[in-house]
């Protein structure tokens, strides 16, 4: 009957919401979208590192996720601008170029099934769910999971959300063909190296929420082995000169 | 009563001043601390300049401005923390809204509120009893003394935030001291105090409360289901957290092997100021709890020797003992300088630990590491330095203008003088790409080996790097094709990357954690050739060695790469810029500013100034003299860090014993004014307070760090009496130009006074975060050198033109 009750209200609340929203606000959004993901093309043409090209499935992904969904209200207004959003807990929904980024390090494709550590906004996940795939996300701050999930319920119900302890991933749908680790962490948990699958992708950001713009990507080798990338997302040479 | 009142409110404020450092060093960050400085000055500026138009109002109703002021202070010290921790303000912001700019400006002026209040106060004092001038000033500086001495000690026995409360309590009591009544003004006194006391008692806690900034790896941990605090200790030298993890294991490892197949023991998190993460370990006296200790890089030096003499730099959480129990050593020395968290680790956790601090080859010491190491007769195979800067503000850059003596030329050198023939130095940073903190280490080690006559340095060197750290290994003597070994194998079990070692090979590095160019590799090849100072000079970071002179390790600021980094901030570069000193700098421009409109400008309404505004001479002269107050302030401060080891004891002291010792050498250049006057010789006091001075400050510059070195490990009584021999003269001498020039004033313009002390408050302002920016740059020798061209100039100034013109 609870279940119930609160299923009624979200879903009323996002009749209003979207109510609320006038047909001229949602092409506005849709024109954010537009300019974002333009953004996202110059970071990756200009300066974007060479290794690594977006690709159009990414690309008409960004296209359709309601960013603005994810952000918190008050910070609508950044929603689709070219910087990390907080989005309360200390944390950030990550700036729009490394969302783009690390969703093209994973290089997923339809049907594979995709672990995230660190629902965090919900955002990340979205756009893993829009590339076709199976996400299976893990949260460790409960009132962070409660209102992401109204959220993903709605727009994206085939995400399944688990609050505990990401550092052992998920493992009764092991093994995934990507992971995604967005919490911090101190080292790359063991388990979670086991639960990837041969030719599977791991990406890590690296330093705060606000500045994580380095990545580690790990490539699990047919044969077991193990190989990390440490990848800054800046075309930053040479070290020397130039100035 | 008035002296008294002065005292009081002079000391509350001077308390507020230290407390504002402590509370934002764990609300925020470090950086705020010079910041406070400035603010508390622009205080004291902005309130001579507002009682020069007002003052006639004042006067004219003094035991009611007396009372209203002295509970606006009251008022305002609570109330402005409270509000400034409202201020959105998020130094991680920085890089993507200029607006967090505004935020910092607003924290400066809210803060500075009850500066202005105690400074108004105590200049209407003056003011309305003008014919007691050196007493009112001595009460100023003893109340300031007994203020330090009183929050200090608060500090120890209260928590940080509920020292608010004494604060409070100081400015009521002068409220108390002054209510306008008649009758029963003991009784009603005693009885408005005590309401006082009830009312700083009952303050809410919400009024008070310390809401560290979200970003802050404490407040991260406390959101997870089951953690919570169980041991809090603070004190002036820090705010030390244990937080147990009951639910969700800590597991820290930084930089842990991928080939670690082992499970990590029960950990509780332990922070300083909410910030350096370390953990302590559950040890049950069974290594195989602790195994992944050999799968970390810091690893690596107990392969090369085997069962040491070691030496630890910092005590963390007991980690790097257990480490070293791990591979069997046959010693452990560590030394720690703060004796809260020896207390914390040794008597609270000593069974947790598997009571490994009651080992007797364990020996835990208490003090600064060189120093120690600078006294002791031992020899040791390994001196261990564990990174000791935190990760989550190394990210940003904040603590850039955080002075370290460990990471410095001459530090390398005191590590080596210690070493046994065969003995090996590790130090363990986080690693950041582009390499920054691991070449400037490299340049240092490889600056001071060369300074050293090693004539190979080159052979004596091995670097290795994880994802999260990188160790470098320095031998007193070349590492032999066995050690070379020894770390290849090492590596290739932990899929540890090779930077350099004598003879390493382009195939042999970026093997496991692989970077789109081996930025590590070229960085040190590059550094090993005659080309490195050129290499240095070209690099995008500032990677030249650090030294006793200029010892800001983390700082890799550079301007010339500034522009291009902001450009490229969105696509990947935020992490590069050292926010740490883009803050100093906007703070610079911020006091600038405010200084402008809040000390300035109001004096343009004052009827003296069109007489006199043209007077540049004037202007220059007390700039000057102020602005070389200031820096040789900061100099002291930043050098008796090292000396106290803690930066407020540092800050505290040389505040106290300069605003002393130059009030004595104020009043007695009057003395001196006169009696030279009278002997009508051609030398004036301002000759002998600058020349005074600059003898000083050169002696400084040579015989500073002898003395130092010397007393280090003195005791607390000596310590501060060779402070106070270094500190006392120079400030006596510090006090005694802004008097002449005041006199010289009042003998010509005497309506040109608050302009005089206009400028200086202005100079005091600017020229403490000025300074700082300097030394950063430029290191203390050639700041000290500037501030003797300054006093130069000003004496210049002074003689040639003040006395010139007439003919005084």
């Amino acid at each position: 009957m609870k279940k119930i009750f609160t299923n009624i209200t979200i879903i009323i609340f996002l009749l209003f919401y979207n109510l609320t929203l006038s047909a001229s606000s949602k092409e506005d959004f849709q024109k954010q979208r537009g300019k974002m993901v333009d953004t996202i093309l110059e970071h990756f043409l200009i300066y974007g590192n060479n290794n690594f090209e977006i690709s159009k499935s990414v690309i008409s992904v960004l296209k359709k996720v309601p960013r603005h969904m994810f952000v918190p209200k008050k910070e609508i207004k950044l929603a689709y601008k070219d910087r990390p959003v907080p989005i309360g807990f200390g944390q950030t929904i990550s700036q729009p170029f490394i969302v783009a980024l690390m969703t093209e390090l994973l290089n997923v494709k339809e049907d594979n099934s995709v672990l995230e550590i660190g629902t965090g906004s919900g955002y990340q996940a979205a756009v893993l769910a829009e590339m076709g795939t199976k996400v299976y996300s893990v949260e460790i701050i409960p009132e962070l999971i409660e209102r992401t999930s109204k959220v993903l319920d709605q727009l994206y119900p085939r995400i399944k959300l688990l609050i505990g302890d990401g550092y052992y991933g998920w493992e009764e749908n092991a093994p995934y063909d990507a992971i995604i680790v967005t919490a911090a962490i101190s080292h790359i948990p063991e388990p979670l190296i086991k639960q990837l699958r041969p030719g599977g992708k791991m990406v890590i950001p690296v330093g705060n929420p606000y500045t994580s713009q380095e990545l580690v990507l790990i490539e699990k080798k047919i044969n077991g082995d193990l190989l990390l990338h440490q990848i800054l997302s800046v075309r930053f040479v040479p070290l020397t000169g130039g100035h | 009563m008035y002296l008294l009142s002065v005292s009081i409110i002079a000391g509350a404020a001077m308390s507020y001043e230290l407390l504002l450092m402590r509370l934002m060093s764990i609300v925020q960050w470090h950086h705020f601390a010079y910041m406070i400085i400035s603010l508390a000055l622009l205080g004291f500026g902005a309130s001579g300049s507002f009682l020069v138009l007002t003052k006639q109002w004042f006067l004219q109703r003094l035991k009611y401005s007396l009372c209203f002021i002295s509970f606006c202070f009251s008022i305002t010290s609570i109330l402005c923390f409270f509000l400034i921790q409202k201020i959105p303000f998020n130094p991680l912001e920085l890089p993507w809204t200029a607006f967090q700019f505004v935020y910092l400006s607003m924290n400066y002026l809210i803060l500075m509120m009850p500066f202005f209040c105690a400074a108004t106060y105590v200049g209407l004092v003056f003011i309305a009893y003008n014919n007691k001038l050196e007493e009112i000033y001595f009460y100023d500086l003893i109340g300031s003394a007994i203020g330090v001495i009183l929050i200090i000690f608060s500090l120890f026995v209260i928590e940080p935030q509920n020292c608010l409360r004494v604060v409070f309590l100081l400015g009521f009591i002068v409220f108390a001291l002054n209510l306008p009544i008649v009758r029963y003004k003991f009784f009603l006194g005693i009885l408005t105090v005590s309401f006082g006391v009830l009312v700083a008692y009952g303050l809410p806690n919400d009024l008070t409360s310390i809401d560290i900034t979200k970003y802050k790896p404490l407040s991260k941990i406390l959101q997870i289901p089951g953690n919570q605090i169980i041991k809090e200790v603070s004190s002036p030298r820090g705010l030390i957290t244990v937080v147990e993890t009951r639910e969700i294991p800590l597991r820290y490892a930084p930089g842990l092997s991928i080939k670690n197949q082992s499970e990590l023991p029960e950990q509780m998190a332990m922070f300083k100021d909410g910030d350096s993460l370390s953990a302590i370990n559950n040890f049950n006296n069974d290594f195989s709890e602790i195994d992944y200790m050999n799968y970390m890089t810091d690893a690596l030096p107990y392969y090369l020797v085997k069962n040491p003499n070691v030496f630890i730099v910092g005590l963390g959480g007991g980690k790097n003992i257990m480490q070293s129990l791990y591979f069997n050593s046959k010693k452990i020395d560590v030394v720690e300088i703060n004796p809260q968290i020896v207390g914390v680790l040794k008597e609270e956790y000593n069974n947790y630990a598997g009571k490994i601090y009651d080992l007797s080859k364990i020996k835990i010491h208490i003090g600064e590491a060189r120093n120690f190491l600078k006294h002791s007769q031992e020899l040791y195979d390994l001196i261990q330095i564990p990174s000791l800067e935190s990760y989550s503000s190394s990210y940003i850059g904040l603590g850039s203008f955080n002075v370290s003596h460990l990471y410095t030329v001459e530090a390398i050198e005191n590590y080596m003088q210690k070493l046994e023939h065969n003995g090996i130095l590790s130090i363990t940073n986080w690693t950041k790409i582009p390499p920054r903190t691991s070449l400037k280490l490299f340049s240092t080690v490889i600056q001071s080996l060369e300074e050293q006559n090693i004539e190979f340095p080159e052979r004596n060197i091995l670097m290795i790097r994880s994802w999260k750290t990188t160790t470098m290994v320095v031998k007193k003597s070349p590492f032999t094709q066995q050690d070379i070994n020894i770390l290849k194998l090492f590596c290739k079990n932990r899929s540890f990357d090779i930077v350099y070692y004598p003879g390493v090979k382009k195939n042999e590095i970026n093997r496991f954690n692989l970077l789109s160019k081996p930025f590590f590799y070229e960085g040190v090849t590059h550094l090993l050739t005659s080309d490195r100072r050129n290499y240095e000079k070209n690099y995008k970071f500032n990677i030249k060695p650090s030294r006793d002179d200029q010892p800001f390790f983390f700082n890799f600021f550079k301007w010339s790469s500034f522009s291009e980094l902001m450009q490229l901030r969105s696509q990947g570069t935020v992490s590069m810029i050292d926010w740490g000193y883009i803050i100093l700098v906007a703070t610079f421009f911020i006091a600038f500013m405010f200084s402008f409109l809040f000390i300035l400008l109001p004096l343009r309404y004052d009827r003296g100034l069109k007489k006199i505004h043209s007077k540049k001479n004037i202007v220059s002269y007390f700039f000057l003299i102020g602005l070389s107050f200031m820096f040789i302030e900061i100099i002291l401060i930043q050098r008796f860090i090292l000396f106290f080891g803690f930066p407020l004891y540092a800050i505290a002291f040389i505040i106290v014993t300069l605003l002393f010792f130059a009030g004595i050498g104020s009043l007695y250049s009057k003395r001196l004014s006169l009696k030279m006057q009278k002997t009508k010789t051609s030398f004036h006091a301002i000759d002998i307070a600058i020349i005074g001075l600059i003898v000083i400050l050169i002696t400084h510059v040579f015989f500073l760090t002898p003395i130092f070195e010397r007393s280090f490990s003195l005791n607390w009584i000596p310590k501060l009496l060779i402070s106070f021999l270094i500190v006392a003269p120079l400030a006596f001498f510090m006090g005694m130009p802004f008097p002449l020039g005041l006199t010289w004033i009042k003998k010509t313009f005497e309506q040109g006074i608050p302009w005089a002390w206009g400028i200086n408050g202005c100079a005091s302002v600017i020229g403490s975060i000025l300074s700082i920016l300097l030394l950063m740059h430029f290191g203390y020798t050639i700041v000290t050198f500037l501030v003797v061209i300054m006093y130069l100039t000003a004496l210049v100034i002074f003689k040639i033109v003040f006395l010139k013109i007439n003919n005084y």
